[in-house]
């Protein structure tokens, strides 16, 4: 439990540190602030979807149409027939 | 949201440059860590959801960038934002010295201290309660119960064998 002096010296700090002397003033002129916001907000997007587009044609430009893994070619052809295989039983449905 | 930023900015900055005077540290200066902390308000605006105070939430966000600038080094910092739409006009206001003098005791007192214990006695200070420090801190309520007592103790000693 804080006594009455203890509380005194920090109400005291309290005000120095609220009433600490003001060395200068800030002016913020809100709309010019916002035009230059934004100004760096795109700046810093188009930098970052240039760099995007830089990483995704490096990728590209490395892929080959016959690069396709055999796991890929498997599931795919998997897929094909089960396609197949359903298509010929509904035929074969409104066929009777 | 013109409206809106423009009131808290004008409602706000003061403390905001308090808190960024104890954070700065060299080549950083106070200025250029205000318009950093601006900067980010302005960008997290619109994605305030009310689900605590404003000024909580402004606090929050002055001590994260605070924090994060203080992470980056003398090679890193990057001066990138130079606001013209931010001025500091120096005041010539005659400043009593003993008033200086014990600002300048305590923010030196203040900045040898951790950094979340920089962050809950700043926030102290600028008089939020205990449950308000906790929300900004993510500290429990009475963790920053027990922080407090040593914070106050250690500023106390520090302060004294200052002035």
């Amino acid at each position: 439990m804080w006594n009455s002096e203890q509380k005194n010296i920090w109400q005291e700090l309290k005000n120095t540190w609220n009433e600490q002397p003001q060395s200068e003033k800030i002016n913020i002129q809100v709309s010019q602030l916002i035009n230059e916001f934004k100004s760096k907000v795109s700046q810093f997007e188009k930098d970052s979807i240039n760099s995007d587009i830089a990483t995704l044609k490096l990728n590209w430009a490395k892929m080959k149409r016959n690069n396709v893994s055999q796991f890929e070619k498997d599931s795919i052809k998997k897929d094909i027939n089960i396609i197949s295989e359903f298509i010929k039983k509904v035929i074969n449905r409104f066929k009777r | 949201m013109k409206e809106t930023f423009e009131q808290l900015l004008e409602n706000n900055k003061a403390k905001i440059y308090r808190i960024c005077k104890i954070y700065a540290v060299s080549p950083l200066e106070p200025q250029d860590l205000f318009q950093e902390v601006i900067f980010a308000i302005w960008k997290s605006l619109p994605t305030f959801k009310g689900n605590s105070s404003i000024d909580t939430w402004i606090y929050r966000i002055t001590l994260n960038i605070c924090l994060r600038s203080k992470q980056k080094s003398e090679k890193t910092y990057n001066k990138a934002l130079q606001l013209e739409s931010i001025q500091f006009i120096p005041l010539v206001i005659p400043i009593e010295n003993n008033q200086q003098e014990k600002y300048i005791a305590l923010s030196s007192c203040i900045s040898k201290l951790n950094n979340e214990n920089k962050s809950i006695i700043i926030l102290y200070l600028e008089e939020l309660k205990y449950k308000e420090i906790a929300e900004i801190t993510g500290l429990t309520e009475n963790h920053i119960a027990v922080k407090m007592k040593r914070i106050k103790k250690i500023l106390l000693d520090c302060i004294t064998n200052k002035i």
